[in-house]
């Protein structure tokens, strides 16, 4: 027997799923449902922060792992060694470590002080042109200053001295300079590769290809990547994101709308034949024509740029395309960047979930995809470098591990002739 | 009824922006066998700043799966559909949750119903995280 009592109308949609806005509502569910609720917090046996170590250890200046894993913590003269045993006793526990493995190591300065020092000494120091970090530093017990070049050393302690941090509690390193890593999501990349995350309003996906109509300088992505599916409604673009860089790159300017009734349509769907639209560029220098922005390997992970794929020849012009099944096929977008594999199927009349849309004849690959990835490029690497263009890939399964994608050819038929490389 | 009940909760790895939501899977611990089973998976935020979060698709989707007392997954919501592959930006202020309903037929995958017994069951949110962000499992017991 059932030992559920729930209120008649909050099933009554069935199988339904359904989406319900309950922010005015803190609790709209039956009493006698039982929950099982996940809240998200640290794990037992791990270090405390400093500032918690600080707060429970007097004289505590400081703590890391020495190059064997002994855990060392700087004390000043005269404080309590048990307080600090008793800090680590999780985290020693936990690695079946006893406290005699503690070193203690004398500090000069407390982590308060130092706390407030690297405060201090952060904006005089980086006000210097070649200072790279100032870091209130575990291991020495003292503020670091890591410079690209000694040569300004003394400006930089007269500019912290200024700023009340006593000299002695410095020390001046060379470092080299810290560069952001591009990847295909934060990269502002222009001219604009294939590959990378474009952002319309509250969305992300990825640029499918660039390509030329006519003598306009554009890029193809999914339809869905548009304000509308379907329909033209000049939706804008930006790259990587309307907060990182402001400056409108696109516009929307080709989305044909789904149709009904069309050859092959289910009654009651809509269809196309390809989940693709075309953006103009705002500034056709924008453009990368023929590129796609390439990772260190295929199915890696990794999302950090290396290098560009070369577009020198397109799939056939032909519906469905004309990659067989069970050859490999390669796209590179935004969340899972550069994966592979095998096709499975060709030509499928696809239902997308959660819509009354029909994708008719569609590829499926099965291969990596995440949410951000649609309009990315689908492509199969020829040689090295060089690869041929075969599709915008617009949806997958999910679990993450097939994508969908619209033929080339497909997508000339909706969108007209493209120039690709 | 209560969430004693529960068992084998795990720690999800979620990024540090993410560490105030609370993901919810509610049913009831015992259901006849044969009879849908009701379930409310959620999504709060429990903390005191807005959350960004990066769902897939057009609308925000989540997914609600059921294993066996082996652990074999026999039954997802969204088994065999295809999702559209764009991100959505979902602002998801203090206090404010998103919640999805379902009932469950006790069918497998396959549409065979399933045996009495002991079942877990999860919401997964869709992101783009690699397999969305998933509730801890909730025990179900199916009595004949």
């Amino acid at each position: 027997m059932t030992r559920f009592g729930l209120k008649s109308a909050a099933f009554a949609a069935g199988a339904a799923l359904i989406l319900a806005a309950c922010q005015d509502n803190p609790d709209p569910t039956s009493p006698a449902l039982a929950s099982s609720s996940q809240a998200f917090s640290a794990q037992a046996g791990e270090l405390p922060s400093a500032t918690e170590f600080a707060r429970q250890v007097p004289g505590f200046g400081g703590f890391y792992l020495d190059a064997s894993g002994a855990p060392t913590v700087y004390l000043s003269p005269g404080a309590s060694r048990a307080a600090a045993e008793r800090v680590l006793a999780g985290y020693l526990n936990a690695r079946g470590l006893a406290t005699a493995a503690v070193n203690v190591l004398e500090a000069r300065y407390n982590w308060q002080e130092l706390d407030r020092w690297q405060a201090a000494a952060t904006p005089a120091a980086l006000e210097l042109s070649g200072t790279v970090f100032v870091d209130n530093d575990e291991t020495s017990n003292r503020i670091v200053i890591g410079v690209e070049d000694l040569g300004s050393t003394g400006q930089v302690r007269a500019a912290i001295a200024q700023a009340g941090v006593p000299d002695e509690a410095v020390l001046v390193v060379q470092a080299a300079p810290i560069v952001q890593v591009a990847t295909l999501q934060n990269v502002v990349d222009r001219p604009v590769r294939a590959g990378v995350q474009i952002n319309f309003p509250g969305f992300l996906c990825s640029v499918g290809f660039n390509a030329t109509s006519g003598t306009q300088k554009s890029f193809v992505t999914a339809s869905h990547c548009t304000n509308t599916q379907g329909g033209v409604e000049s939706t804008p673009y930006w790259q990587p994101l309307q907060s990182v860089d402001p400056t409108q790159i696109a516009t929307e300017v080709a989305d044909p709308v789904y149709a009904r009734h069309g050859p092959g349509c289910p009654n009651g769907r809509r269809c196309r034949y390809s989940d693709a639209a075309r953006a103009a560029y705002l500034n056709g220098a924008n453009q990368a024509l023929g590129l796609i922005a390439a990772t260190s390997g295929a199915n890696n992970g990794s999302l950090t740029i290396t290098g560009s794929f070369t577009i020198t020849s397109d799939d056939c012009n032909t519906t469905g395309g004309c990659l067989a099944v069970g050859s490999t096929a390669n796209k590179v977008g935004r969340t899972t960047g550069w994966t592979a594999g095998r096709i499975s199927n060709t030509c499928v009349n696809t239902g997308v979930s959660g819509t009354n849309i029909v994708q008719l004849c569609q590829t499926f690959v099965e291969a990596g995809v995440g949410g951000g990835d649609s309009g990315s490029d689908v492509f199969q690497v020829t040689s090295g470098s060089s690869v041929k263009l075969t599709g915008v890939l617009w949806g997958g399964n999910g679990a993450g591990t097939l994508f969908v994608y619209s033929p080339l050819g497909n997508v000339i038929r909706e969108l007209g002739p493209l120039t690709t490389h | 009824m209560s969430s004693a009940s529960l068992g084998r909760s795990r720690p999800t790895k979620l990024p540090p922006q993410l560490g105030q939501l609370r993901l919810t899977l509610e049913a009831p611990a015992t259901a006849r066998s044969g009879r849908p089973v009701p379930l409310v998976f959620s999504v709060r935020n429990a903390g005191k700043t807005s959350v960004t979060l990066q769902l897939l698709g057009r609308t925000p989707t989540a997914d609600f799966v059921v294993e066996d007392s082996a652990g074999r997954r026999i039954w997802s919501l969204l088994r065999g559909q295809t999702m559209l592959g764009a991100l959505r930006l979902h602002p998801l202020g203090p206090g404010q949750r998103l919640e999805w309903r379902h009932r469950w037929d006790q069918r497998t995958d396959g549409g065979e119903p399933v045996p009495p017994g002991q079942y877990l069951v999860r919401g997964v949110l869709l992101t783009d995280t690699p397999g969305g962000l998933s509730s801890p499992p909730f025990r179900l017991l199916i009595t004949r």
